[in-house]
């Protein structure tokens, strides 16, 4: 199987790297198939077919934008909940993306 | 605490939440944000450079009139003293992806064509020896016409924009190949946009003798010496700071007018250090205070608090934010905390910037702290920015002068948080323990 492209957006790219780094720690531990990559809201490939990708509390308001994209229609879009955003809790968000992916199969 | 929570429900400050969510996400606003971030890798090549040549002039190594000075200056000069020409690329190319456009590379090229066209159009000059030269005055490449180049690609792309959206384009015959076709496509915005600013340029010369940039920054002259001024600067972080207490990135949304207002302070410094004469400081040096010891709203000390909270929340939080804010990154703290929509947190939060911009004003305005040569835009560890953009010594002391300050600014406020969440989790662990015996 594939595995499953996640990108977190945030408004300069920095602290979702933070968040990255530990969810991809938490994949590598739990063994789950997944590539999370960070970047900020401009510069978001829009050819790269995300499965999901995740805004932090202080790119919310791209959410619109981002929905409206024909180029991202099968991507799934979701925000992180901002007090698991500030807790740097990969693990809570890592779970919330696979279960979000599997539910549209 | 009910009235201050209530404050946040109220009429105007969900309108004004609005306005900074409209603002962030407004496409034109966002494009000149991230074409000035985008054009500090060059700003800092070029630095380094700088940086070589400053230290070896100041240990008396080399004369600022030497071959070797020059040649440790051209990348400077070549990247700094040509930034607006890049900004407007990199201006155009953002905007275009921005509005989906197609071919955003091409109308990157347009925009920085046009802009160079307005203004440095080429001369012909003689030199003393009695030759001739075709050159281009740079004068408005610099920094001076950061703005111009700001602005006038945001006009060229909305032109293409409309070309494209109403097919306004050579029509080929269907037998020419698309990728032909694409290369053509592009060729009438283009003759539009140079009959536009061209024609604009030539009549602004013709009528009030200066070019189309100097007549942009004239007209801008105005509300920026307002901004460009004590009151005007703390406004602008007083706006910065109340939008980050919504959650929404306030430092983004006022870097479109600082960033050209601190770029041209920097030049000004580096042309009066060559020339010998005393550096010279603006109201921008206040700015400083907003994000100089953790990030946006100094939350450095507001991690250190944390850790000496007793509440289990706010402990962690103050560990999992601490090594970020060393970082200068703030958004576990104003999360975690949170600092949002937390009116007992948003106080000091917002306070602690201003009070301190006062200081740090005064004590740039007496000469203590030096202001900047160095861009370093990118994210440095606290202490070492102010060091690397001055190269004086006096200015590592910026930070800790800051964390003193703020951390007595949001003591009061934490500990009564504090007070409020250790209640709160004792209710839960009460119920926790009745529920498990009942």
């Amino acid at each position: 199987m594939e595995p499953k492209k996640i990108l977190l957006v945030c408004a300069a790219g920095m602290s979702s790297s933070i968040l990255v780094k530990k969810m991809k720690q938490i994949a590598k531990d739990l063994d789950y198939k997944v590539n999370i990559e960070a970047i900020n809201i401009t510069n978001i490939d829009y050819s790269m077919d995300y499965d999901l990708i995740m805004l932090a509390p202080q790119a919310a308001s791209h959410f619109k934008n981002l929905c409206n994209k024909p180029e991202l229609e099968k991507t799934k879009i979701s925000l992180i909940d901002p007090l698991d955003y500030g807790m740097l809790n990969g693990e809570k968000i890592l779970k919330k993306a696979l279960e979000l992916i599997d539910k549209g199969g | 605490m009910s009235k201050l929570e209530n404050l946040y429900q109220s009429k105007p400050m969900q309108k004004l939440q609005e306005i900074g969510g409209k603002m962030q996400s407004n496409k034109a606003l966002n494009s000149i944000s991230n074409a000035m971030m985008g054009s500090m890798a060059i700003i800092l090549a070029g630095s380094i450079f700088m940086i070589i040549a400053t230290v070896l002039n100041l240990l008396g190594l080399v004369e600022v009139t030497s071959t070797l000075y020059t040649w440790l200056m051209t990348p400077y000069n070549m990247t700094m003293g040509l930034i607006s020409v890049f900004v407007s690329f990199c201006v155009g190319y953002v905007y275009s992806k921005n509005l989906g456009m197609k071919g955003n590379l091409g109308n990157g090229i347009v925009t920085a064509a046009v802009f160079i066209m307005v203004a440095a159009p080429v001369e012909s000059i003689t030199t003393a020896e009695g030759v001739a030269k075709t050159v281009l005055d740079t004068s408005n490449l610099g920094s001076t016409g950061l703005f111009a180049s700001l602005i006038i690609p945001l006009a060229v792309i909305r032109i293409i924009w409309v070309c494209q959206k109403y097919n306004i384009t050579i029509k080929m015959p269907e037998t020419v190949p698309q990728f032909l076709q694409d290369s053509f496509s592009n060729v009438i915005p283009l003759l539009i946009n140079i009959l536009v600013f061209n024609g604009g340029n030539f009549l602004v010369l013709h009528f009030f003798n200066m070019t189309l940039p100097s007549a942009i920054m004239a007209v801008l002259a105005i509300p920026l010496g307002a901004l460009n001024s004590l009151p005007g600067i703390f406004i602008l972080m007083f706006v910065a700071l109340l939008l980050w207490s919504f959650g929404i990135h306030g430092t983004i949304i006022v870097y479109p007018v600082l960033m050209p207002l601190t770029i041209e302070l920097l030049t000004t410094n580096v042309a009066n250090m060559q020339q010998g004469l005393p550096l010279v400081i603006n109201a921008t040096v206040a700015f400083g205070a907003l994000a100089c010891c953790g990030g946006t709203g100094n939350v450095l000390p507001l991690a250190v608090l944390c850790m000496q909270s007793k509440s289990k929340q706010l402990k962690a939080v103050g560990k999992v934010g601490l090594v970020p804010a060393l970082f200068n990154i703030s958004e576990p703290m104003a999360f975690g905390v949170p600092i949002m929509y937390n009116p007992i947190i948003v106080i000091p939060f917002i306070l602690n910037p201003l009070v301190f911009g006062v200081i740090l004003y005064a004590l740039f305005a007496v000469g203590f702290f030096k202001p900047g040569i160095v861009m370093s835009g990118s994210v440095m560890p606290v202490m070492l920015q102010e060091f690397m953009s001055s190269l004086a010594w006096q200015n590592l002391l910026i930070a800790p002068l800051c964390f003193v300050v703020a951390y007595l600014i949001y003591m009061p406020f934490v500990k009564a948080y504090d007070k409020q969440l250790v209640e709160k989790e004792l209710l839960a662990e009460k119920e926790q323990a009745n529920g498990e015996t009942a």
